[in-house]
Formats: C-alpha cells, sequence, structure tokens
C-alpha cells in the first residue's frame, strides 16, 4: 500500500479513534496525546499489520496499549464528568428525549467513576463489539482477566445508577 | 448446570455471545428461572446500549469493519435480488424441516428455515420481551448485530405492507451469533427475519418450507443464511419478498 493510501486509511479511522480515546481517557488533551501517539505508532508499525484483519480493531488494540503506557507514568489521571463537557448539548441534537437525556449523563458520571481499566474493557466489548479474545490482546491480559474485569464493571455501574437519587426507576 | 453455577462472569459472557450454543441455552433457561438475574440482563443491556449512544459514535455509519472487501450497509443482499429464483412449492421446497440424514444443500438451508422457525414460535408469543433492541434504537441495533455477525446487516423496511420494525435480538446457533429483527402490522400479526452464518458456501435459490401455518422463506447467500417467517398466506409472503427485492435493487439501494 502506497503511503497516500497508508494516511488515508488512518485519516477515515481518526474520527473513531478520538471519542474512543475520549470516553476512555475522560481528559480532553489527554485523550488529544493518546490519539497521536497511537497514529505514530501505526505509521511506524504499518507493516506489521495483519492486511486482511480490521485497520480499526488494530488501532484501538495500539490505543489501548498507549493508554495502559500513560498510565503507569501517571496514576492520578484527572477525571471529568463527560469526555469533552458537551454531552447533553449533543444529545439534544441528536434527538435523544430529557429523560433518556438524563438518565444517560448518570450512566456517563457512574462510567467516568470507574477505574481505567475496567473503562478499557467496557468500551471494547459493550461498544466496539470485541470478543473477549480480542479485547483480551488489545489490553494485554488474560481472557479470565477481561471476564471479572468485565462483570465487576457492569455490575458496578449498575449499582451506582441504582443508588438513591437516581432516575433509573422513574426510566425504566 | 444448576442455579448456583450462574455466576456474573457467566451472565456477562452469555450477555457477550461468548458462549456455545449449547451454554447459551443452558445460561438462558437459569437467567429464565430467576427473576433477580433477568432484571441483571435487562439492565446490563441497558447500559450497554447507553454507552453506545454516548461513546459509539452513533452519527458515524459505518461498524467496525472485521475484514476486507466487506459490503457496505444496505447492500449485503443485492447480488442475490439480482439472480433471484422463486422456486415456490418445487420438489425440495417443501417438508423439508427436520429432515435428518446425510449433509447436503438442501439440507443445510432447511437448517436454517428449522432454526429461524423455531426462533420466530419462541419470541412472536412475547410482548414485553418480544425483542431485545426497540425499533427506536435502530441505529444501535444494526451496528450490534453487524458487529457480531461480522457481516453489515439491518433490516429492510417493510412499512408498505402495512408492517413496522419492532425491534431485533442477538441469538445463537451452532455457527455462532445469529440475529432476528421483528415486524409487526396492525392487526398484530407478526413477522422475523432471521440471519446467520450458514455451513454451505454456494449461494441459494429462494425455497420455502412450511410448518404448523407459519411459512419461512429462506436462501443462502455468501456464506450467511436468511429466512423470513410468518403466518401470512403464501401469496402474501411472497408479495412482500418481491416487493423487497424491487426496492433494494433500486440504485438507491
Amino acid at each position: 500500500m502506497a503511503l497516500g493510501q497508508r494516511n488515508a486509511a488512518l485519516a477515515a479511522e481518526l474520527p473513531a479513534l478520538r471519542r474512543h480515546a475520549r470516553a476512555l481517557a475522560r481528559d480532553p488533551s489527554l485523550a488529544e496525546d493518546l490519539v497521536q501517539d497511537t497514529m505514530a505508532r501505526a505509521m511506524e508499525r504499518w507493516h506489521q499489520r495483519r492486511p486482511d484483519g480490521s485497520l480499526r480493531a488494530w488501532l484501538f488494540t495500539i490505543l489501548h496499549r498507549t493508554f495502559l503506557n500513560h498510565r503507569r507514568r501517571e496514576i492520578n489521571a484527572p477525571v471529568s464528568l463527560t469526555p469533552d463537557g458537551t454531552l447533553p448539548e449533543r444529545l439534544a441534537q441528536q434527538g435523544v428525549t430529557a429523560e433518556t437525556r438524563l438518565w444517560l449523563t448518570q450512566l456517563d458520571r457512574a462510567f467516568g467513576e470507574l477505574p481505567p481499566e475496567q473503562r478499557q474493557v467496557l468500551m471494547l466489548v459493550a461498544v466496539e463489539g470485541f470478543s473477549y479474545a480480542e479485547a483480551a490482546e488489545a489490553m494485554a491480559i488474560p481472557v479470565g482477566t477481561v471476564m471479572s474485569r468485565l462483570s465487576r464493571a457492569r455490575e458496578r455501574v449498575r449499582a451506582a445508577l441504582e443508588e438513591p437519587g437516581s432516575v433509573i426507576r422513574q426510566v425504566t | 448446570m444448576s442455579e448456583k453455577d450462574l455466576s456474573d462472569e457467566l451472565l456477562n459472557a452469555y450477555l457477550d455471545g461468548e458462549l456455545s450454543p449449547a451454554e447459551a441455552a443452558d445460561v438462558a433457561r437459569l437467567i429464565a428461572a430467576c427473576p433477580d438475574k433477568s432484571a441483571r440482563l435487562i439492565t446490563y443491556r441497558r447500559i450497554d446500549q447507553g454507552l453506545s449512544v454516548l461513546y459509539g459514535g452513533a452519527s458515524e455509519p459505518a461498524p467496525r469493519p472485521v475484514a476486507a472487501g466487506r459490503t457496505r450497509p444496505g447492500r449485503w443482499w443485492l447480488p442475490l435480488a439480482a439472480c433471484l429464483l422463486l422456486a415456490i412449492g418445487a420438489a425440495g421446497g417443501w417438508g423439508l424441516r427436520g429432515l435428518d440424514g446425510p449433509g447436503g444443500e438442501e439440507q443445510a438451508e432447511a437448517r436454517i428455515a428449522t432454526l429461524a422457525t423455531d426462533a420466530h414460535t419462541v419470541f412472536v408469543r412475547e410482548n414485553r420481551h418480544a425483542v431485545e433492541v426497540t425499533a427506536e434504537e435502530d441505529e444501535h441495533l444494526f451496528r450490534w448485530l453487524s458487529n457480531r455477525l461480522e457481516r453489515d446487516i439491518f433490516a429492510p423496511p417493510l412499512t408498505d405492507y402495512g408492517f413496522a420494525l419492532v425491534g431485533g435480538r442477538m441469538l445463537a446457533n451452532e455457527t455462532g451469533p445469529a440475529a432476528q429483527f421483528m415486524y409487526e402490522n396492525a392487526e398484530e400479526m407478526r413477522l422475523t427475519l432471521y440471519v446467520s452464518r450458514s455451513t454451505e458456501i454456494e449461494q441459494t435459490a429462494f425455497q420455502v418450507t412450511e410448518h404448523d401455518g407459519v411459512r419461512a422463506f429462506y436462501w443462502v447467500h455468501e456464506g450467511f443464511g436468511y429466512a423470513l417467517v410468518g403466518p401470512l398466506a403464501r401469496a402474501e409472503m411472497l408479495a412482500i419478498a418481491q416487493r423487497v427485492y424491487d426496492d433494494l435493487e433500486g440504485p438507491a439501494g
């Protein structure tokens, strides 16, 4: 593949990588660092990519490895309530009802309060549709750890949503 | 497997389509018998759906590409429509349901019809739980099932025939995940469209089976089996199927 094609293929994945990185990092500048590092690594390692594999899955794998490295350097990364601070406006534009919007805002908060490794596994499996084996590869952990983290993550979000003061009962 | 074996991890694995069909069937039985686990599963699904809305980029139409050369959304059955043959009532088209015998193309096709008919029969009786994801979240539904089946799939609109999309769900069979879309008309008659991998590779003509008044129109294309199942008269089912193909053959796709 020529360089132009490579760069075009990578550029096409940028929006998906950005939103993923923001959800994961909960901090816009950290998210942008992750995306930049991921792109740089993808270019360096372009020849290692399986030509018949999914480019996006490969990029997410790099992104998650990069995130792990960042985490080792910066254990106490700041956590903001929404990835980019524009959540309610964005949802309103998508025609989501006020009730659902409230619930989603609480979900966003509950998700943001998860430990980063639990956010990672939920993003990969629940949002991106990775299999457990693919998620294990992306996060460089055993499948058993994927299962336990995922199970803890979902349960924790559920518990947070069902706390008194949450609106989940009103909308289900 | 008994109720005490139903760990949280197993519940999650079931939700994520990680179990073999036999395990999934066991787990589904245990969940059905346990209101606490059923409620938890529903909440987990809702959480997953919410996360997809929040972070899944609903404005991006393309699902995660899984292989080179994959067809784009909305075009997955156009090649079939181009060479569609209606073998209604032809020898081999009828009475194949439940046929046991040596493997062959007819048997694989009939297997899809059997799976689709059984799934239809089970889920059209449901009211509150007829579908996992409702038509209100159709984008999410199509993307989710496309990711799981590793194939771009969606439910073609059938409103011209009075059928509105109710929603869809993921099922499991011996080939892995399967998708079921459900439609309903004003008389509360329901049609389902079932899609899963097929053991056959060859593209086949359109065929039909009938069992207890439920008809399944089915075919195999590029490694996937498809079946439209419903209780309507044969002529009506045929008309709907033909109309769907006519629409999909047009330049608008």
